[in-house]
């Protein structure tokens, strides 16, 4: 008994040292991985702020809870310079039909966390091209979610047998 | 559409240490750790709070070979912010030791 828990201790504090060791690569990845996930204007700027953050912080268990808050910071940061965009955009008399599409493939971001959406409202055509709109958040409800979710999988499922028989 | 901050617990935690102790410019490690806000909810924050115009940040004002480590971005409340924070503040009334909105 007393063995085992000797030998229980010096693996656990191995497994510990081990862990300690990979910490600031990892934080560092997590930091790259979040950065990537922001606004391409933001990027620079909060790689270097984050970076001098997280070196300010103490501890290794404790800098990489630290990058793990930059996942999420970087979530909302892209969700909020989207809206403040749309948002300026629905502001301007009018706007390019192609620049909001752009803007929508680049935060897709907004479609694949499936619990909320963007609908347009009060669109007003002014030319084949351009209109006028409002952007608007709302929230899917569940039964629209599983709808969502069900038509992916279908369109995922054709996908792969086209790919056979194209094959 | 309005620009306004959505005012929520963390955001007054951050707004009240500017008021509190006004200083030069206070980084995110800085301010999360006197707030104890977590990183996830700090930088958002922050971020709303500089494009509604309540805060500023400029780089500290260091060469990153000399000093051995990446140039802080410290942030600091604007005029208006403080403006604004005072107007927030006045809305809420102390209750045991909590904060409730007054209107």
């Amino acid at each position: 008994m007393g063995i085992v828990t000797v030998l229980d201790a010096i693996v656990a504090k191995l497994a510990v040292d081990e862990i300690k060791a990979y910490l600031p690569g990892l934080s560092r990845m997590v930091l790259a991985c979040a950065v990537r996930k922001l606004p391409d204007e933001e990027q620079d700027r909060y790689r270097e702020e984050w970076t001098a953050d997280l070196s300010q912080v103490v501890g290794d268990i404790s800098t990489f809870v630290y990058s793990l808050g930059f996942l999420k910071a970087a979530a909302v940061i892209s969700i909020n310079d989207f809206l403040i965009a749309a948002r300026a955009a629905a502001n301007e008399e009018q706007v390019s039909l192609a620049s909001m599409l752009m803007k929508a493939v680049k935060y897709r971001v907004l479609f694949k966390l499936g619990i909320m959406d963007l609908r347009i409202v009060n669109w007003k055509e002014i030319s084949e091209s351009h209109g006028t709109f409002e952007m608007r958040p709302y929230q899917l409800s569940f039964k629209e979610w599983i709808r969502r979710i069900k038509r992916s999988l279908r369109s995922k499922k054709q996908r792969a047998v086209r790919r056979r028989f194209s094959d | 559409m309005t620009n306004e901050p959505r005012i929520t617990g963390p955001t007054l935690k951050i707004i009240g240490q500017f008021i509190a102790a006004p200083q030069e410019g206070l980084s995110g490690a800085d301010i999360a750790k006197a707030t104890g806000v977590s990183s996830g909810t700090l930088y958002p924050v922050l971020f709303r709070l500089e494009k509604a115009g309540w805060f500023e940040s400029k780089w500290e004002s260091v060469d990153p070979s000399e000093v051995g480590r990446p140039r802080r971005r410290l942030y600091s409340l604007t005029s208006l912010g403080a403006k604004k924070s005072r107007t927030v503040f006045q809305d809420l009334v102390p209750l045991n030791g909590r904060l409730l909105w007054e209107s």
